[in-house]
């Protein structure tokens, strides 16, 4: 009896001992006091090149550090590359660079720069998952200035690309107010397909939706697995239904809902065409068979083996199929009629951040000046990524290649405002929804209708 | 005030004629003994688990100010459909990591306890291994096995079974099953380990006059086998009960939790609310839920074991 008396008053104990409001502890700026004093213009001229001289003392040598997700050989040699190259530019400057494998990054990331010893630099992640929860505790600072002095504004396309990365200073209002960051690579989804395969069906590359449908059926009866997907992962199949409803749904509406634009829905026939597309792929058995017992990188793997016709995904996955060779092209998934500016999803890839705690954030952004240049570009694309920024010299890239389908679609997308956003950047858990909503609908577990309200629910939950 | 105290105390010792403790009861210089030990458990086990109690009262996104919250995160959680479901499946998996480990650790022990066995030794370590592998080796290799084009689905078709191959983790109402029996293959060996140690601790001469008294195999085994073996198989029953409420890794790796929701669980709850959709406090409250049944658990099944000494 006494025993649990001594335990209760023990708990007691330390409860009040651990009494304080979680977060308390540490500094946290009110979102006014840390829309700190702008970083520094560089140079008089904005220049799209990023050629401008900075402003900043090259002198003093000074450390900076920053941290990023690009843990991956050839991505980690970019920016290994990279680093070297600013050195060289700016001798007295070192960087400091730690990369993480995106999983771990996203999970530790905030801790990290809310730490007092927080990176200059450091990459976020869209969405209000990780970005807004830093401008909203005042972790990163607004580059609006810099943006003008470099020129990143007019850089990558459309200067609407970037409203992506802007966000309320209290972090609740996403696309409005000061840009935050930008990013060295971009995403835009699209097809991958193999040539050979293609030739021995006796099919040339779809211009229009319809053809892309029958090129679907002719795989199938060729038995040809027509789409590889990894279903088990739940987001390859999320990355095939935003295709489809990007070309089915008014774009202005899906950013809106992205956005939480309040009295939007998902619950639309636009969607529902979508959703209803995604179903009748499944039901024709359009993905290869057990789709959803199938991880992405295993499935990745297998088209890279020269397995099926098309691939349906980012430009990430460029790098997988390698092996392929030249036998690997790309084109964006055709829309109604041949040629018409068919929108698709895609935007700058994870942006980079300046720690409203680093003593130098002209230097740091001088330094995301460098990585996201045109010449960064180069090296970037030398490694088959997507370089968010058009390349310094585009005859680097081989014209047949599916990379240079790649830079040249989301060129044109980017350029024409044809990009709509990830629709798993709407809600904090719209992941899971979407994801496994899509798991559900491609099994025929629930009908289009009941996914697009199940998806909504999910919304209005969140943006009540 | 020292000398009273001083005085008193010899007043007692003078008084009293029985020792004030009995022999074998324990010294009070036996808590400094444990202190250390204490201090460390305390200090990286109990505080950092109050503390989690103390976050699950709060709206906490991880980073900023949090605000008060009360009970609010446990009522949402306990009128959460996904929450339910996720307790749901972990009492399902209890199936696949605990009973039936514990029935086959039973049969295999059963199997061997009649005869004496050659390359016994072989054998208890080649059902132990599964318990030495990493959690996400496990995962990855099983992940691979039961790939709609792995081994599994390719016996099956060579078996002419061509029907019963399926996208295994992947297939709505087969896909948890699925993730239980790799469970099962992980916490069996180390059930039948424990049984076939137990075994040897009965006296041989048990089994002599059962088998006098005519006992056959399966007799044999209820009679003396599995009384003598009530303490390995509480023991057997608390560590595989507690595996399968806490399971994590292997259906992180496997599922994620997927296809839809059909393999959800606490513990991924729990991390997806933390760490992906920054809302602490009720991932703290589910946390705090499930260690209230893992208690609440283990206390039942010591009482069972208690029970059945009296």
């Amino acid at each position: 009896m006494s025993g649990s008396k001594r335990l209760l008053a023990l708990v007691a104990v330390s409860a009040l001992m651990s009494a304080c409001v979680p977060g308390s502890g540490q500094a946290t700026p009110s979102p006014t006091a840390s829309a700190a004093p702008p970083a520094s213009s560089p140079g008089a001229t904005a220049s799209a090149a990023g050629s401008t001289a900075p402003s900043f003392d090259t002198s003093t040598p000074v450390t900076l550090t920053e941290w990023d997700t690009e843990n991956e050989p050839g991505p980690a040699s970019e920016m290994d590359a990279l680093n070297a190259a600013f050195h060289d530019k700016y001798p007295n400057v070192t960087i400091k660079r730690t990369a993480k494998a995106f999983d771990d990054y996203v999970a530790t990331i905030k801790l990290a720069a809310s730490a007092p010893d927080a990176p200059d630099i450091f990459q976020g992640n869209e969405g209000y998952s990780v970005d807004a929860a830093l401008v909203k505790a005042g972790l990163i600072l607004p580059l609006d200035d810099d943006s003008k002095a470099y020129g990143w504004d007019t850089r990558f396309g459309s200067p609407a690309t970037l409203d992506v990365l802007r966000w309320s200073t209290d972090g609740t209002k996403w696309t409005q107010g000061p840009l935050w960051g930008i990013a060295q690579k971009a995403e835009v989804l699209g097809v991958f397909y193999n040539k050979r395969t293609m030739q021995t069906l006796g099919l040339s590359v779809p211009t229009t939706f319809d053809a892309f449908q029958q090129s679907l059926a002719t795989a199938k009866a060729g038995s040809v697995a027509p789409i590889v997907v990894g279903g088990l992962d739940g987001w390859p199949l999320g990355h095939i239904f935003m295709m489809l409803q990007a070309q089915n749904e008014d774009s202005k509406k899906i950013a809106d809902w992205t956005f939480a634009v309040p009295g939007s829905s998902f619950d639309d026939t636009g969607t529902q065409q979508a959703a209803t597309i995604m179903q009748d792929w499944a039901t024709k058995g359009y993905f290869e068979k057990g789709f959803l017992g199938v991880t992405q990188p295993n499935a990745a793997g297998r088209f890279a083996k020269g397995e099926g016709l098309y691939f349906l995904t980012g430009p990430w996955e460029n790098g997988t199929f390698t092996p392929m060779g030249t036998n690997v092209g790309w084109f964006a998934l055709p829309g109604a009629s041949a040629g018409a500016a068919t929108p698709t999803t895609g935007s700058l890839s994870i942006p980079y951040h300046i720690s409203s705690k680093s003593k130098h954030p002209d230097i740091a952004a001088a330094w995301i000046d460098f990585i996201t240049s045109p010449n960064a570009a180069d090296t970037v694309a030398s490694k088959g990524d997507l370089p968010a920024a058009p390349l310094a010299n585009p005859s680097a890239v081989d014209p047949n290649s599916s990379l240079a389908a790649i830079i040249k679609g989301f060129e044109d997308k980017s350029a024409g405002g044809l990009l709509t956003p990830y629709l798993d950047w709407a809600t904090d858990t719209m992941g899971d929804t979407l994801f496994g909503g899509l798991q559900k609908l491609t099994a025929a577990k629930v009908t289009p209708a009941q996914f697009t309200q199940e998806v909504q629910g999910d919304w209005t939950k969140a943006h009540p | 005030m020292t000398e009273r105290r001083g005085t008193r105390t010899g007043r007692r010792r003078g008084t009293v004629s029985v020792p004030r403790r009995r022999p074998g009861e324990p010294r009070l210089v036996g808590f400094v003994y444990i202190l250390p030990a204490f201090a460390l458990y305390g200090l990286f086990v109990l505080l950092p688990a109050l503390d989690g109690a103390w976050i699950s009262l709060f709206h906490w996104d991880g980073v900023t100010q949090a605000t008060w919250a009360g009970v609010d995160n446990y009522v949402d959680a306990l009128t959460d459909p996904i929450v339910q479901q996720s307790f749901l499946h972990a009492l399902i998996l209890i199936v696949f990591y605990s009973i039936g480990p514990v029935v086959l650790g039973l049969l295999v022990t059963a199997a061997l306890s009649r005869h004496p066995m050659r390359g016994l030794t072989a054998f208890r370590t080649i059902v132990f291994v599964p318990q030495v592998l990493a959690a996400v080796v496990i995962g990855v290799a099983w992940q691979w096995m039961y790939d709609p084009q792995g081994p599994i689905n390719s016996a099956l078709t060579a078996l002419g079974l061509d029907s019963l191959t399926r996208a295994w983790l992947g297939d709505f109402g087969v896909a948890l099953p699925a993730v239980g029996l790799i469970g099962t293959w992980v916490t069996t060996g180390l059930c039948a380990v424990l049984f076939i140690a137990g075994v040897q601790q009965i006296p041989v001469d048990r089994y002599d006059a059962a088998r006098v008294d005519g006992a056959g195999p399966v007799r044999e085994f209820f009679a003396v086998t599995l009384p003598g073996l009530r303490n390995e198989i509480v023991v057997a029953l608390l560590l595989t009960v507690i595996d399968a409420l806490r399971a994590f890794d292997i259906i992180f790796v496997t599922t994620k939790g997927g296809p839809g929701t059909e393999t959800f669980v606490p513990t991924i709850l729990i991390y997806k609310r933390a760490f992906v959709s920054n809302n602490v406090g009720s991932a703290a409250a589910v946390a705090a839920m499930l260690t209230a049944i893992v208690l609440i658990v283990s206390v039942g099944i010591r009482r069972l074991e208690e029970a059945r000494e009296r």
